[in-house]
């Protein structure tokens, strides 16, 4: 018996650890605390919205025309078009 | 050979291959027509779910986990066993998406592989995971279904489309890196596994957890070298897309080669992304390109390790090398669901259906692929125990050759991310 609270006292504990992780990167990064680059980086990646910009990116088929192309068809007023069909 | 045509309805390397044909099909003729991808979210999960997404959510689960059970089914095993842990198995992976949406995660290139892992591992490490649940937890059928459907998104065809200078350091870096590596980890560091070394090296070399996923299917690696090889990736990722390009920002490297550079080394994609974006659109339109090219090795790479295993590593020294028959019975066959897919869509239905069907094909596939990884993350998890883990790092090993082996990889990329980018070779690109 005591095994087995110990056993459930430890997910309740990795659980919250989770937590507290997830909660602890949350605030850092909203209230501007991560210093230097990487409080910059992270600040442009949610304000970007990179993973979806990455995902349309993978889309994209003609790889030439893309690299040569700014304000077409894959520019960042195009791709912040399709980021609302995500 | 009346064993080797039992297969076709008894192993799980061809169920991989009918499952992700039925997929396919089921997108090509219209049967599905959404797939539902988590939301991300700030400060509430709930937001993940908006409209009436958690239906499909459901709806999802239920679809994956019937055509599953209906394969389980003709393999002749316990198919409600399978469904009620799958059941389990497929919430933990909806809770890994979910925490993986939430805007401050994404920005830090956590997703639902680390997620699917924790919770898992979690589980497993502690109230320990039950036998009903296991029996749902099958890993190694989410990834190679995974991985057949990955091969329809490596597009061979677009490869011609493609500049001298990302192929030079795509395709030029990754074979020599996963060579060195294999010979580092092998005959010097004498590392005890050689599964965790090629895990290792690929994912180092290629593309991260896809690469991993790949190559420790092709050699038919545990499940706990996977997992390690995994994770260790997934965190020198984070480290390297945070601490790279304000490197490349503090020497003044041109746009075109930091992006070379970033491109060839950051693992995931997203994090490519991310800190090429961080440069300016010049490098991250480079690095995106660059790491497009890489993935398509993904295939190569898998099929190479699967033939060299079979015919090297796995070979008693004092057998007669092993016959063509030999070689066909051993070979896992997902590989060849994976490069037929890949084949199929580059070189078949491009040009039939044309760039935009296969797109929209792709985009639903896509993301039926992530569901599957995630499934494998968390399955991954469940089956295993923190004990098996640490005997593979044990001595630092894996630590040093992953170390080691990006350090080579970071110094021969910036070389020829230099050569190519940089006005050496060819102009430079200035977008």
């Amino acid at each position: 018996m005591k095994e087995k609270i110990n056993r459930w006292l430890r997910l309740v504990l990795g659980l919250v650890f989770l937590a507290v992780f997830i909660m602890v990167l949350h605030c850092m990064s909203i209230s501007g605390r991560i210093p230097g680059s990487t409080g910059k980086l992270i600040t442009r990646n949610q304000n970007e919205d990179i993973e979806v910009y990455s995902y349309v990116y993978s889309e994209i088929g003609d790889l030439e025309e893309f690299l040569d192309d700014e304000n077409g068809k894959y520019g960042k007023a195009a791709l912040r078009q399709s980021l609302k069909n995500y | 050979m009346s064993k080797e045509i039992e297969k076709l309805w008894k192993d799980e390397d061809y169920w991989a291959i009918w499952f992700a044909t039925a997929i396919f099909a089921g997108i090509g003729t219209g049967l599905i027509t959404m797939v539902p991808k988590i939301n991300k979210w700030v400060a509430n999960p709930v937001e993940a779910f908006p409209g009436d997404l958690g239906l499909w959510v459901v709806i999802l689960g239920i679809g994956i986990g019937v055509l599953l059970t209906v394969g389980v089914m003709i393999m002749q095993e316990d198919w409600k066993k399978f469904f009620g842990g799958y059941l389990v198995v497929f919430t933990l992976a909806v809770i890994s998406y979910v925490v993986a949406g939430q805007t401050t995660i994404k920005a830090w290139g956590l997703g639902y592989a680390i997620w699917g892992l924790s919770f898992g591992l979690l589980i497993a490490n502690t109230v320990g995971t039950p036998e009903w649940i296991l029996k749902g937890a099958r890993s190694e059928m989410f990834i190679k279904t995974g991985l057949v459907l990955l091969g329809g998104e490596i597009l061979f065809s677009e490869i011609l489309k493609l500049g001298l200078p990302g192929l030079l350091v795509a395709w030029v870096v990754t074979p020599t890196v996963i060579i060195f590596m294999w010979l580092f980890g092998t005959r010097w560091l004498k590392m005890a596994s050689k599964h965790l070394t090629i895990i290792i090296a690929a994912a180092t070399s290629v593309c991260g957890v896809s690469a991993a996923i790949a190559v420790s299917a092709a050699c038919r690696a545990k499940k706990s070298e996977l997992t390690l090889g995994v994770g260790m990736t997934m965190i020198f990722t984070v480290l390297m897309m945070i601490a790279m390009p304000p490197l490349c920002k503090a020497v003044g490297m041109l746009p075109a080669v930091a992006g070379g550079w970033l491109g060839g080394t950051i693992d995931s994609t997203g994090a490519v992304v991310a800190a090429g974006a961080f440069l300016g659109p010049v490098a991250e339109k480079v690095a995106a390109v660059v790491k497009m090219i890489q993935n398509v090795l993904i295939g190569v790479v898998a099929f190479a390790v699967a033939v060299f295993w079979i015919t090297k590593v796995d070979r008693d020294p004092n057998a007669p090398r092993p016959s063509l028959m030999e070689i066909w019975y051993r070979f896992p066959k997902f590989i060849l669901g994976f490069a037929a897919a890949s084949i199929i869509f580059s070189f078949m239905l491009m040009p039939i259906m044309g760039h935009e069907e296969v797109s929209g094909i792709l985009k639903l596939s896509k993301i039926l692929r992530g569901w599957f990884f995630c499934l494998a993350f968390v399955a991954i998890g469940l089956e295993s125990n923190f004990k098996e883990l640490a005997s593979h790092v044990v001595g630092g090993k894996p630590i040093i050759l992953y170390i080691v082996g990006q350090s080579f990889n970071l110094i021969l990329t910036l070389l020829m991310s230099w050569i190519a980018f940089g006005g050496i070779l060819f102009p430079v690109f200035t977008g």
